[in-house]
Order: C-alpha cells, then sequence, then structure tokens
C-alpha cells in the first residue's frame, strides 16, 4: 500500500472489478443459500409483474385503439354530413330549377293553359286572406325588430324652442 | 476451471450491462437532441394541416319562397401524383370530356414542379361531367389491373358549392351575382355580401384519427328572403322585352313598388344577363351604372316631376286645385323665359289643367311664387339629390342644384320645376312620390323582406323617411293626377280602377343641347286610388317616339293589368263591396 500514486491509478479498475467480483459471488453464494421455497416466490413475483406490466400495455393499446375507431368514425361522419348538405343544397336549386317560372310557364302552355286576364277574374271574400302575405321559412315565430326603447323626446330640440318662443308670444288673455 | 468460467461470465455480463447502458444514453441523448426537436417539428407540420370551413352561402328567396340563387355541387378535378399510374389516359379522358388540351395535361402530369404531390386539373367541373370521368375511372379500374394498362388510378374529385340561379336571366339586375372568388357583386349579392357569405372558420385538423375531435359547426350564410314576387318580376320582364322590341328603346327600366310599405315587388331593367354565365358581364356592360338603371342611372325626368312641384305649391297653401291662371304660352324668370312643351297658350287654365296638359309654364310660375327657398325646402324633404338608401349595391344620388351652387342660376327654379337641370334615379322619384300615394309619408324603398338566421326569421320592420307632406295635401294631389288622367283620356288608365299618374318627356341634352328627337319618356303612376297597392315607374331611353304619352303610358297600362291579376287587386267597384260586406 506504498505504492505510488500513478501505480494506484492503473490498478483501480483491477481493484474495482475485484471488488464487483467479490459482490458478485458473495450474491451468488446467498442465492445459492435461499431455500427452493423462497426461490419459488421469487419467480413468482417476477412473473406476476411481467403479467402485470403486459396487462398494462394490452389495456393502453386497447383504449387507444378504441380510440382511434372512435375518431375515424367521427371524421366519416363528419364527411357523411357535409355530403349530406351539399346534397341537400344540389336538390334544392334541381327543385327550383324544374320549378322555375320559365318551366312552369312551358309546361303550363304545353297543357294548354292559358293566362288568366282581368275580365276573367272573379272574386270572393275569404276572411283572413291575405293574397299579399310572405312566405315564413323559419319554424320559429318571426322577430320583427323596432326600436330597443321609446323615444324620450317627441320633438326636435329646435321644433321645441319655435314653440316656446310661439308660446312666449302669443298675447296673455285680457 | 470453475473460477475461470465464472469470471468470464462476469466479464460477458458486466460488458452487455454497460452496451445496455450506453444504448439507454444514446436513445436519451438522441430523444432530446437539437435534431430531434427538427423532426419533431417535421412531424407535426404533416400530423395535420389547418382548414379553412366556408360556410355554405345563404340562399335567396322571393316573397313566396321560390329560390332565386341557391348553391349547387361543382367538382375540383386533380391527380395524386404518387397514385397515378398512367398519365396518358388521364390526359386523354380530360381531352374527351373536358376538353382540356391533351398536350398540356400530358406535359404537367409527366413533368410536374419538383415536390408537388397534388396536381389541380381543373376546377368548377359541373357534377354530369365529373360523374361521367368517376365512371370511367371504375370501369378502368375494374378491367385492367396490369402495369402500362389504361388508368386514371390517382385521379381524384374534390366537390364543393358554387352559386347557381336556377331562373337564370329572372330578377338578374336586383340579385347581382357570386364571382368564383365567392364575392358578391352588384344587386343584393354586394349589398348584403357578409350576410350571405357567413364566417369561415379555420382550425387545426389532425390526421391521427385518435386525435380527431368534433369539428365546430360552422353556420351557413343567412339566407334573405326578398320582397320581389316573381310572377310579377316574370311578367315585368316580359312587358320590358316586348317594350324595347315595339318602340326600339335604347334601354329601358320598370319598376314595381308597394308604397305603403316600400317594397319593391319588381325591378328590371335592360340590358339583363343570365346570372350563370357571370364572366359575359364585360361584353353586356359598359359601365357598372348600367347593370341597374333603376338606382345606378340618373337622368332628368322631365314633366313626371310636375307632381312634386305641384304636391309643394298645393302644401305651402298658395294654390289650390280650382286655382286658375292665365297661359300666355310664356313665363319669364331669371331673365330667360320658359316655354310650354307645344309652344303654345292654352289660356285659363286650374291646377288640374295644369297637370292634365304638362304645362311648364304653369310649374315655373307655382316654383317663382314659392320662391327658392320653399321649392327647394320642398325637393330636399322629397330627397331629390340624395340616396335613398335602398338595399341594393350602386346607388346614385341624382344631382340637385341649389341656390349658392356654383352652376345653380335664377332659371333653373323655373326649369327645375319641370323636370330639367335636375337629375334623378327611377327609385328615387319613386320614393318622393310614395309621399303622395301613402298619405304624405314617404317609404324607404328595400328589396330584403326578411333574414333568416340561425333558425330564426327577422322581418324587416316598415321604415319612412318623412313627411314631406300633409296627408291632406297627397290625396289632393293624387285626385287631381287622375282627373288629369281622365280629362286627357290617359292611355294608361285600366277600366274598374281609379288611377293616379303621370308622364314624363324629356328632351337628352347633347353637348349642352336639347335634341327634340331623342327623349327620355317615362310614366309614374299608382293605384287604386282610394287604397294604392302598387306604384310603377316606367323609364324607356331614347325611344323611337315623340312624346311619353304613346309609348311610356300605355307600358305603364299593361303593367297594371298584369298586376291587378298577379296581385289580386279586384277593381273599385268590387272592392267596396266585398270591404262592405
Amino acid at each position: 500500500m506504498t505504492a505510488s500514486a500513478p501505480s494506484r491509478s492503473t490498478r483501480g479498475p483491477r481493484r474495482t472489478f475485484a471488488a464487483y467480483a467479490e459482490m458478485t459471488g458473495r450474491l451468488e453464494a446467498a442465492s445459492f443459500q435461499l431455500t427452493p421455497l423462497l426461490r419459488q416466490q421469487w419467480l413468482v413475483l417476477f412473473a406476476a409483474a411481467v403479467l402485470l406490466v403486459a396487462l398494462l400495455a394490452g389495456l393502453y393499446l386497447q383504449v387507444t385503439s378504441a380510440a382511434a375507431i372512435a375518431g375515424r368514425d367521427v371524421q366519416n361522419l363528419e364527411a357523411a354530413i357535409t355530403t349530406e348538405e351539399r346534397l341537400n343544397a344540389d336538390l334544392q336549386s334541381q327543385a327550383a330549377l324544374t320549378l322555375s317560372s320559365h318551366n312552369l310557364a312551358q309546361r303550363a302552355e304545353a297543357l294548354g293553359f292559358v293566362s288568366v286576364t282581368r275580365e276573367q277574374m272573379e272574386y270572393i271574400l275569404v276572411p283572413g286572406y291575405n293574397p299579399q302575405r310572405a312566405v315564413h321559412l323559419s319554424a320559429l315565430e318571426s322577430v320583427s325588430p323596432g326600436p330597443a326603447s321609446d323615444p324620450a323626446y317627441r320633438q326636435t330640440l329646435l321644433q321645441w324652442l319655435a314653440e316656446q318662443l310661439e308660446k312666449a308670444a302669443t298675447p296673455l288673455p285680457q | 476451471m470453475k473460477s475461470t468460467y465464472l469470471a468470464r461470465a462476469r466479464f460477458t455480463s458486466l460488458m452487455f450491462a454497460l452496451m445496455a447502458l450506453a444504448v439507454i444514453g444514446q436513445m436519451l441523448r438522441i430523444q432530446y437532441s437539437p435534431e430531434a426537436a427538427a423532426f419533431r417539428q417535421q412531424g407535426d407540420r404533416y400530423s395535420g394541416a389547418f382548414r379553412t370551413f366556408y360556410p355554405e352561402r345563404g340562399q335567396i328567396y322571393d316573397r313566396h319562397g321560390f329560390l332565386l340563387a341557391g348553391n349547387q355541387s361543382v367538382y375540383e378535378i386533380g391527380v395524386n401524383l404518387q397514385e397515378m399510374r398512367n398519365p396518358h389516359s388521364i390526359a386523354v379522358a380530360l381531352n374527351t370530356t373536358l376538353g382540356l388540351d391533351y398536350d398540356t395535361v400530358f406535359t404537367n402530369l409527366t413533368a410536374p414542379p419538383e415536390g408537388l404531390l397534388y396536381l389541380v386539373l381543373k376546377d368548377y367541373v359541373p357534377a354530369d361531367k365529373a360523374a361521367v370521368l368517376r365512371e370511367l375511372k371504375s370501369q378502368l379500374n375494374s378491367q385492367y389491373q396490369n402495369a402500362g394498362d389504361a388508368s386514371l388510378a390517382g385521379l381524384d374529385f374534390r366537390p364543393h358549392l358554387q352559386r347557381v340561379y336556377p331562373e337564370n336571366e329572372l330578377a338578374s339586375n336586383v340579385l347581382g351575382f357570386v364571382t368564383l372568388e365567392g364575392r358578391g357583386y352588384f344587386g343584393v349579392e354586394e349589398k348584403y355580401n357578409d350576410l350571405l357569405a357567413g364566417v369561415p372558420v379555420t382550425i387545426w385538423v389532425p390526421e391521427n384519427p385518435s386525435r380527431a375531435q368534433e369539428l365546430p359547426r360552422v353556420p351557413k350564410g343567412s339566407d334573405l328572403v326578398l320582397t320581389i314576387d316573381r310572377e310579377v318580376q316574370a311578367a315585368t320582364e316580359q312587358i320590358l322585352r316586348d317594350t324595347l322590341q315595339e318602340t326600339n328603346a335604347q334601354a329601358a327600366t320598370i319598376v314595381v313598388m308597394n308604397p305603403k310599405n316600400g317594397e319593391i315587388l319588381a325591378l328590371v331593367s335592360s340590358p339583363q344577363m343570365n346570372l350563370n354565365q357571370f364572366p359575359d358581364y364585360p361584353q353586356i356592360y359598359h359601365n357598372a351604372s348600367e347593370f341597374n338603371r333603376a338606382i345606378g342611372m340618373q337622368y332628368e325626368p322631365g314633366s313626371v316631376m310636375k307632381i312634386l312641384t305641384m304636391a309643394a305649391a298645393i302644401d305651402s297653401g298658395i294654390v289650390a286645385p280650382g286655382t286658375t291662371y292665365l297661359d300666355t304660352g310664356f313665363y319669364e324668370i331669371g331673365g330667360s323665359y320658359v316655354y310650354n312643351w307645344d309652344r303654345g297658350a292654352w289660356g285659363v287654365q286650374d291646377m288640374i289643367g295644369c297637370l292634365a296638359n304638362s304645362l311648364n309654364v304653369c310649374m315655373a310660375r307655382l316654383a317663382d311664387i314659392m320662391g327658392p327657398d320653399t321649392f327647394y325646402t320642398y325637393m330636399r324633404r322629397f330627397g331629390i339629390g340624395h340616396p335613398t338608401g335602398i338595399d341594393l349595391a350602386g346607388e346614385s344620388a341624382g344631382r340637385l342644384k341649389v341656390p349658392g351652387d356654383l352652376d345653380w342660376y335664377n332659371i333653373d327654379l323655373g326649369t327645375n320645376a319641370f323636370g330639367q337641370g335636375v337629375a334623378v334615379t327611377p327609385i328615387q322619384l319613386m320614393t318622393a312620390a310614395s309621399a303622395l300615394a301613402n298619405d304624405g309619408k314617404m317609404v324607404y324603398p328595400h328589396l330584403l323582406y326578411a333574414m333568416v338566421t340561425n333558425g330564426r326569421q327577422y322581418d324587416t320592420p316598415v321604415q319612412t323617411l318623412g313627411t314631406p307632406i300633409s296627408p291632406q295635401t297627397a290625396r289632393t294631389v293624387s285626385d287631381m293626377l287622375s282627373l288629369a288622367m281622365d280629362r286627357n283620356q290617359s292611355l294608361g288608365r285600366v277600366d274598374g280602377y281609379r288611377l293616379a299618374g303621370k308622364t314624363g318627356t324629356a328632351q337628352i341634352p347633347v353637348d349642352g343641347i336639347y335634341q327634340s328627337d331623342q327623349i327620355n319618356a317615362s310614366f309614374i303612376g299608382w293605384g287604386p286610388l282610394d287604397d294604392p297597392q302598387f306604384m310603377v315607374y316606367v323609364w324607356l331611353e331614347r325611344p323611337e317616339a315623340d312624346w311619353a304619352s304613346y309609348v311610356a303610358t300605355p307600358v305603364f297600362h299593361n303593367v297594371v293589368e298584369k298586376l291587378v291579376v298577379l296581385l289580386k287587386v279586384p277593381p273599385d267597384s268590387i272592392r267596396q263591396q266585398l270591404v262592405g260586406q
């Protein structure tokens, strides 16, 4: 142990290795000393741990795949909604084309109809019928926006001033 | 011996342990290296994309719910270059189906720009043509599988919506159109572009389905219900086309409005265009104001202006219907003379005769008696020289010179009174005249009947623009106009209906000189007198005629004949009976 520092440094790894070997030897000795029952317990515990990890991994995989399938379903449904909306728009336009003023007039003429004239019109009174009433496109009740609040003044400042002057100019009753 | 193996085993296990540590260390180093961060960033870029969801453009209906502007599917046709097997087949198919140039398509497919994965070949392909291509692709796919066989593999169809106008030309001046970029031009499409277009939403959409989330619902643009009556519009357009043929007028405009609430029932001006072929716009119109002459073109109205002068005179109390004057055929005002249309002297005339015979001298005299202050105050109250605010893009303001303007002279007071030296638009004059038909209340002309947003309909309230004259004056002038029509046996009258109206013949100035052979012929009228339900304005530009009473008045008559049927307005006698029941 009187060796100089450089020689100690060359022997350092060797000593570390010796220490490592001694330790593993002790462990081996200890393991050889374990009873068979104890060794089986270690095996069972190890196997249980592996099983647990496998179970968790499987669960994770299952949840991930379920999420992916649901996500794909969502994407498919959204695509289907878009397609349906487009189809609706197409059908509305096609119906409008079929029912267009020009087409209807042509079909009516082909069927032998003629436009009614003023002289041919006959009128009867139908209470509540308003021929000029426009369409209502919404299922909800229509909203007619009115003024947010009643006006505080019903005349302009100039009108008020003129009124006051007029009042002032009126001769007092005798 | 045993110890030798033991040492070797220990050495080997140590080496493996060290290697394992090295591997783990290296893994951690790579995981947290700057290169890994760059790769992660690169990966994120392709893990999804920012996508903008454009809402479906709102539809436009007439007042009875007939679709005037809707949407239809069209296709963007492109090629996934990685999936493409036979560029020759694709070029041939697109050449025969869509008429694309074979060489151009083939060159683009075989030598695309570097790094390009998807190549757009044509957009806005109609659904029927896209269906043909899709069918062809499917057939080739099932028949040929070998390399080098005919194949449209890689050809991709991406649908989207495009504006469509099922009625083609009908109400084109009112509707305007939407370009391929989705922006509205002219008419309602431009005025309500923001409402119709809705609000686009841009979000990050991941490719990874496990990260997929519900896309936000992008509400479609608002639907609009217009005040236009499709049947009235179609009938009016037919009358306009017939009129153009019969009178050889350069252009014509007809507007039908409900004078009680300002709802425009029909509006047409020539030329019209098929809105589905909007790229033809530059060939049809020379400038934007021609698209809708009823609101965009200003002109000297001529004698139709006399109804406003008379209303002002009666409202200010200077005359009554029975007031008479001696018409000498000329009147001096502002150092110049004003003459009647026939340069004749009409002798003693009352105010009804003044309107019936459309006497310029009478009107100049009335304006002179009122004085510029009163006359121009009334004209301003009637909204002359100001835009009405109608909900259409491109309204012109007109021009009313007033004292104080550099180009106003005293003579203008006289000439303005009978519609010269003043510029108005048809819609401006109708708005002003609505005060006469609506008990003195001037209504706001509009086309929007209602707006449907998020399933709820919002109706447009009736708005008045002011009360330029009293109800009594309005009724008196309407009565006078009706009597005037009777007195000169106007061609505008319709049996069974009492109507009020006035012609206007205005010579067109060319280089400052009025041309006797070029006129603007117009007629404004409304009825039935006791309960006005329509007001009609007719304007013919440069017809082959000398007087509006021969060309514009019969048009008014024809329009009213149709209106009373389509709007189901019974004759006065029947209506009064029905009201009495």
